[in-house]
């Protein structure tokens, strides 16, 4: 991003931080000792529930625990392996896996007016922006709702929101919309749906570049 | 790669240590490297170093990198945690490791490619923060796994399997180490389990950084006439310029050495190593004279061998750093997480 | 140290230990693989070879390859070698066509052979295909000798008999030898006795002729038995001593009726000289075995055998020598007794003048390598030669016997052993390929299925054994090591990477400095070779640094990773093929020497 220089150079100021005391730590699907003792054979990357998230261990913990991380292929106890049904499995397993993230990865965060029929993707730090811009343009009577997407892979309802709108606006501070192809990698979202709005001159995102690229694309729509 | 695993039967006469397991406990699984690859006799003199020991394989971990030397990590101790990181990356993945476990014992693989090309900013910084570890460099002068390109460990007129000379002037690891401020330096050659064992095992004791440069031949690339890496050549220039003897308990050798040439260096952990240098004017805890004497033996196309020198009273990352003397995961959350006070205190300091 | 001279056949021929150890020398590992291959006739042929009656010793032989067998040194059992040889004979073709046969035209010699058991048998085999003419003496209607009227059919059925002799004779005969020299004036060229041990020793005790029906001789009995002069026996039966007799005495008793069948030893159990798995066999028949008893009297009354009484004894060991002290005496009622002692020999009918000395004993003084007697056409072998020993070791003295009268008749001396020879072929298919599977099964031995203890009595003839199972011979092949396959290094290919010393999962490898005694050498191995009996293989010296490769064979698997993992081929899996001495095969050549 460009806007290192923005960020490290100037004093920005936030509201104050929270910490919740009674916060703990859930390490997820992690063996102990005793529960290693249980097994016949741990093998870390066998799904056992389906969730595609196979246990871990955690190094020294107990002599079962151990196994060896490693790029080669491997199948799911770890082990060397040039078995493709093993190595499919594997790699069907992290699929899986990756689907299930979707559904417990934090929500976009987004609004949703009665009489909106424009929607403003975004991320990040754009946000600000764009939220701006949505005042900007309610002013010149121009109704729109923004969606801040927080995580990857994405949430049901990214692809809920895009589908409600007639025009979406995609907005990402680069030059090649690499949100929009990811949306369109990961969604099936065709890419005409959404129109690009794309800042890279290496200053922060305005509201003024949203509100023009927005006017001006709709009214080229309307004449 | 072999056609079959290693038969599970063993020598009837085969001993165990003192946690009641065999050599081949501390074996893993078979290797796929070439036939003849130096690489497997390192596994095989750290199998036996570990058994003498009696390491517990899994209070052990085994880091490396990327090459042919860096899979060595999974073909002993199949009871240990094993880490494959990316090239050249794993000196910081193992100082990641080490501060949040130093409970464990560390035992880094790398090639002479992974620590002196790409890793070499990486095997710097670990070598200056005494990371508590040993580190084995398989030092065969070439990129085997790529094959057998230069490393930068070559010597200059080393030439390639096809004839064509390094002229770009060799990386000496213990030198390397030696000059930024390494605690412990050997080098040694993966024919002579004889010397590599002690070796390995007084690193492995050592607190701190242990840096070991094995002359690993590549039979494949780099094992040649005109090679300075090959088993011919290591065994006709190597030279041992220091004898160690790892002794497993200090009180066995508390009686004065009649040998005045002979210098005792107690571990950390209570065990020692017996120094004995091959030249008079040469001590090996004393970094000048190491450095000195391994680069004379350089300029006579010697290679200086042995464990070079060591520091045992030398401050370790731990202690630099100031961290607490639990692994992490032994200190409950509640002293880990400084809570909402600290918090507040800190945005206070701000204002 | 001088390095090993593997050119001589002998040294890899020690390293097959069931080979070694079998008096036969037959070719274990092979024809095992031949089984895994399901080439069973092939199997049969080889072991035939060397064994001749592989359906007979599949059954019955008393094994000594399978206490060698490197397998028992490794991982508990030894293959079930015995057994495996059972398979090939149960499950082969037709063999007759594949069979030597003899030839039209006879090479002029005549040779008698007297008895018809193994011993005789095997020199028939030998020698008929050479063109020889031999004629066999035997008293008995049928041939097989002791395998034949004494081992009982529920152990060796008839039918496997009639058709393992059927190979080498087919003749109707029953002559009974009465004179030795009748015979050798006949025009004979060589006399071959294997007549056997033939007389069951006797016990003389007080009582012991008061109820002559009751008091039988072992083998005697189950001859009886076998010519079905005997039918049945009474309810309560003691057997006197633990051999191999012994063993079939009790389990045809329990087939003839008995109920209370007793076997009575003088020692304890680890001094017995009856098989283990006999021991089982009979046990599982519910066989009593009774230790430390050693018999005083037969207690009679009215002429009639009531009981037998016994002295209990305790034995003590001290410096080696076992002694014995009574502790009390028991009568051990019975109806029945057969003693089962051993056997002797008996030559009624070699006249002192036939020119066959015999020593104080009264055994022939024959040679250990030769088998020649005193009278230089006259030979002997199989228990008539040192006393009663087992079918495998009358079938290679046959073998010896018909070599010697091969040279014999050809006018050479029969001292002049021909050599034993070799063939040493790489096995290597490509990289990491082997014409042998090298993979180690961990399986355990395979336990033998036998018929059900209530079919077993129904019928005399009732085979026990039934033989492995289909999965079970597939598991058992694979337990064979391959001990043939040979480990073989060429020293000067050597570049000292240890590769092959560090893979050797049982550390038989070590390089190092040249040793002055081998002595010394063994304790400084990878690991201790503490085996005396096997040997250590010691090379030229080595290229790089004049170091020796030491090779210690007591437990090497033939796994074959040294050869795998060398790269310069230095280590080599190569198929050793033992050329063992026939007749013919040296002497063939010569003209026949005519007298
Ligand atoms: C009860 C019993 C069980 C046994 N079980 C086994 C076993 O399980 N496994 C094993 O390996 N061994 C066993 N043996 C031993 C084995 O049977 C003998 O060692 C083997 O048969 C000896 O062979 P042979 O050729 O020397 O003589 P034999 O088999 O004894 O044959 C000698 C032949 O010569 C004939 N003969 C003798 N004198 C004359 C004569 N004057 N004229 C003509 N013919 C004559 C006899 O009738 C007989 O047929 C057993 C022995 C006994 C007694
Ligand atoms: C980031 C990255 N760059 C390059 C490579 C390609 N690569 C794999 S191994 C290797 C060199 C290994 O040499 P060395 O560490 O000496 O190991 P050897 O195979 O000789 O034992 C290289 C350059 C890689 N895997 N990753
Ligand atoms: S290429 Fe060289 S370094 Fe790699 S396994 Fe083969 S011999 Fe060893
Ligand atoms: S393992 Fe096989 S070849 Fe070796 S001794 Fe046993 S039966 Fe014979
Ligand atoms: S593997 Fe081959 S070259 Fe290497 S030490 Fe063994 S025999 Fe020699
Ligand atoms: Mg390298």
């Amino acid at each position: 991003m460009a806007t290192d220089l923005d960020i490290g150079m100037n004093d920005w100021m936030v509201k104050r931080l929270t910490w919740d005391d009674s916060y703990r730590p859930d390490h997820g699907k992690v063996l102990d000792a005793a529960a290693l003792e249980k097994l016949k054979r741990f093998s870390r990357y066998h799904d056992v529930d389906g969730d595609g998230i196979a246990a871990r261990t955690l190094p020294g913990v107990g002599g079962k625990g151990a196994y060896f991380v490693r790029g080669s292929g491997h199948d799911k106890h770890a082990a060397y392996t040039e078995d493709s049904d093993a190595y499919r499995e594997l790699v069907d397993r992290l699929k899986r896996k990756f689907d299930h993230a979707a559904t417990l990865v934090p929500r976009p965060a987004y609004t949703r007016r009665p009489n909106a029929d424009v929607g403003l993707v975004t991320l990040g730090s754009c946000d600000a922006a764009v939220r701006e811009a949505a005042d900007r343009l309610a002013d010149q009577e121009i109704i729109v709702d923004v969606m801040r997407i927080r995580s990857f892979p994405f949430a049901d309802e990214v692809r809920e929101f895009i589908e409600a709108y007639d025009s979406v606006f995609v907005i990402e501070q680069n030059r090649d919309g690499q949100v929009r192809t990811l949306l369109t990698a990961e969604l099936g979202i065709p890419r005409d749906a959404m129109t690009p709005i794309l800042d890279y001159g290496g200053m922060p995102l305005t509201a003024r570049v949203v509100v023009e690229a927005v006017t001006g694309a709709l009214s080229e729509v309307t004449a | 790669m072999t056609s079959i695993v290693k038969p599970p039967v063993r020598h009837p006469s085969l001993r165990t240590n003192t946690l009641g397991l065999t050599l081949r406990d501390y074996e893993g699984v078979m290797s796929t490297l070439c036939a003849g690859c130096g690489h497997d006799s390192v596994t095989a003199a750290l199998v036996q170093a570990a058994w003498e020991l009696a390491l517990e394989p899994h209070r052990a971990a085994k880091m490396s990198g990327i090459g042919c030397s860096s899979k060595t990590t999974a073909y002993f101790m199949k009871q240990s945690h094993g880490f494959n990181s990316v090239h050249g990356r794993m000196p910081s993945v193992t100082t990641g490791a080490a501060a949040a476990n130093r409970g464990l014992t560390y035992i880094g693989i790398s090639g002479d490619g992974d620590s002196l090309s790409i890793g070499i900013g990486q095997l710097a910084h670990a070598i200056r923060r005494n990371v508590d570890m040993l580190y084995v460099i398989e030092n065969n002068g070439v990129y085997g796994l790529t094959k057998g390109q230069f490393s930068a460990s070559a010597d200059v007129g080393s030439t390639s399997k096809r004839g064509e000379a390094n002229e770009m002037s060799p990386i000496d690891p213990v030198l390397l180490a030696l000059s930024i401020g390494a605690t412990f330096v050997a080098r040694s050659f993966s024919g002579d389990k004889k010397q590599l064992v002690p070796i390995l095992k007084a690193g492995i004791a050592h607190k701190g950084f242990a840096l070991v440069d094995v002359i690993s031949p590549c039979v494949t690339f780099n094992d040649h006439d005109g090679s300075t890496k090959s088993y011919l050549y290591t065994r006709e220039h190597e030279v041992e310029a220091v004898h160690a003897h790892y002794v497993p308990v200090l009180s066995e050798i508390s009686l004065p050495d009649s040998d005045d040439a002979v210098r005792v260096v107690a571990m950390h952990d209570g065990s020692a190593v017996r120094l004995r240098p091959t030249a008079t004017d040469y001590d090996p805890t004393d970094r000048t004279s190491a450095e000195a004497h391994v680069r004379a033996c350089q300029d006579r196309g010697e290679i200086a061998t042995g464990l070079l020198f060591v520091d045992e009273k030398s401050r370790d990352m731990h202690e630099l750093l100031k961290t607490p003397d639990r692994p992490l995961i032994d200190i409950p959350f509640e002293q880990l997480c400084p809570g909402s006070a600290a918090l507040e205190a800190l945005m206070d300091g701000h204002r | 140290m001088d390095p090993t001279d593997v050119s001589d056949p002998r040294y890899y021929h020690k390293v097959v230990d069931c080979q070694w150890a079998c008096p036969a020398h037959t070719n274990v590992p092979a024809y095992i693989r031949l089984i895994a291959q399901g080439r069973y006739t092939e199997s049969y042929l080889l072991n035939r070879q060397s064994n001749v009656f592989p359906g007979i010793l599949g059954r019955t032989c008393d094994r000594p390859c399978e206490p060698a067998c490197r397998r028992g040194r490794v991982d508990d059992k030894p293959v079930a070698i015995c057994r495996l040889k059972r398979v090939a004979a149960d499950l082969r073709d037709e063999i007759r066509p594949f069979l030597p046969k003899a030839p039209e035209i006879k090479n002029g010699k005549r040779i008698a052979l007297i008895g018809a058991g193994p011993a005789s048998l095997t020199v028939a085999n030998d020698l008929l295909p050479l063109g020889y003419e031999v004629v066999i003496y035997e008293r008995n209607r049928e041939p097989g000798g002791l395998m034949r009227i004494n081992i009982p059919s529920f152990r060796l059925p008839a039918s496997v008999l009639d058709e393992e002799c059927g190979y080498i004779i087919d003749m109707g005969y029953g002559t009974p030898v009465t004179s030795l020299t009748a015979l050798l004036d006949e025009g004979y060229d060589a006399v071959f006795v294997g007549s056997g041990a033939p007389q069951g020793k006797d016990l003389e005790l007080p009582g012991r002729h008061d109820a002559p029906a009751q008091v039988h001789l072992g083998i005697e009995w189950l001859a009886n038995v076998h010519f079905k002069h005997v039918e049945r026996i009474e309810p309560r039966v003691i057997i006197i001593g633990v051999g191999n007799t012994a063993m079939d005495c009790c389990r045809t008793a329990k087939r003839l009726g008995a109920i209370d069948v007793k076997v009575i030893a003088r020692r304890g159990r680890k001094h017995f000289k009856a098989s283990p798995w006999e021991l089982e066999d009979a046990e599982e028949e519910r066989v009593e075995i009774v230790e430390n008893h050693a018999p005083t009297r037969m207690v009679v009354e009215n002429g009639h055998l009531v009981g037998m009484e016994f002295d209990v004894l305790e034995w003590t060991e001290s410096a080696g020598r076992q002694t014995s002290r009574v502790v009390r005496s028991v009568v051990i009622p019975c109806d029945a007794v057969i003693l089962a002692i051993g056997q002797e020999n008996a030559f009624p009918w070699i006249e002192r003048h036939a020119g066959v000395e015999f020593d104080a004993q009264g055994m022939p003084v024959v040679d250990r390598v030769t088998h020649q007697s005193t009278n230089p056409r006259v030979f002997f072998g199989g228990d008539a030669a040192w006393g009663p020993q087992n079918i495998i070791w009358a079938v290679a003295h046959g073998h010896q016997a018909a070599i010697s009268i091969d040279l014999l008749c050809h006018g050479r001396p029969v001292t002049e052993r021909p050599p034993e020879g070799m063939t040493l072929v790489s096995v290597k298919n490509g990289l990491h390929s082997w014409a042998y599977d090298n993979d180690f099964d961990p399986a355990a031995r395979q336990v033998m299925r036998h018929e059900e203890l209530t079919r077993r009595f129904r019928d005399l003839h009732v085979e026990v054994e039934l033989g492995f199972a289909p999965e079970q011979v597939a598991t058992e092949v694979s337990r064979c090591l391959n001990c043939d396959i040979q480990t073989h290094f060429a020293a000067p290919k050597c570049i000292e990477c240890d590769a092959c010393i560090d893979v050797c999962p049982t550390n038989c490898l070590t390089i190092t400095t040249d040793g002055c005694s081998e002595t010394e050498m063994r304790t400084r191995l990878s690991a201790p070779a503490l085996n005396l009996e096997q040997e250590i293989y010691i090379s030229h010296s080595l290229p790089q640094t004049t170091r020796v490769m030491v090779k210690d064979e007591d437990v090497c698997l033939h796994c074959g990773l040294c050869a795998e993992r060398c790269p310069t081929a230095a280590w080599d899996m190569r198929l050793f093929d033992l050329l063992a001495p026939k007749p013919g095969a040296a002497c063939g050549r010569e003209e026949l020497v005519h007298a």
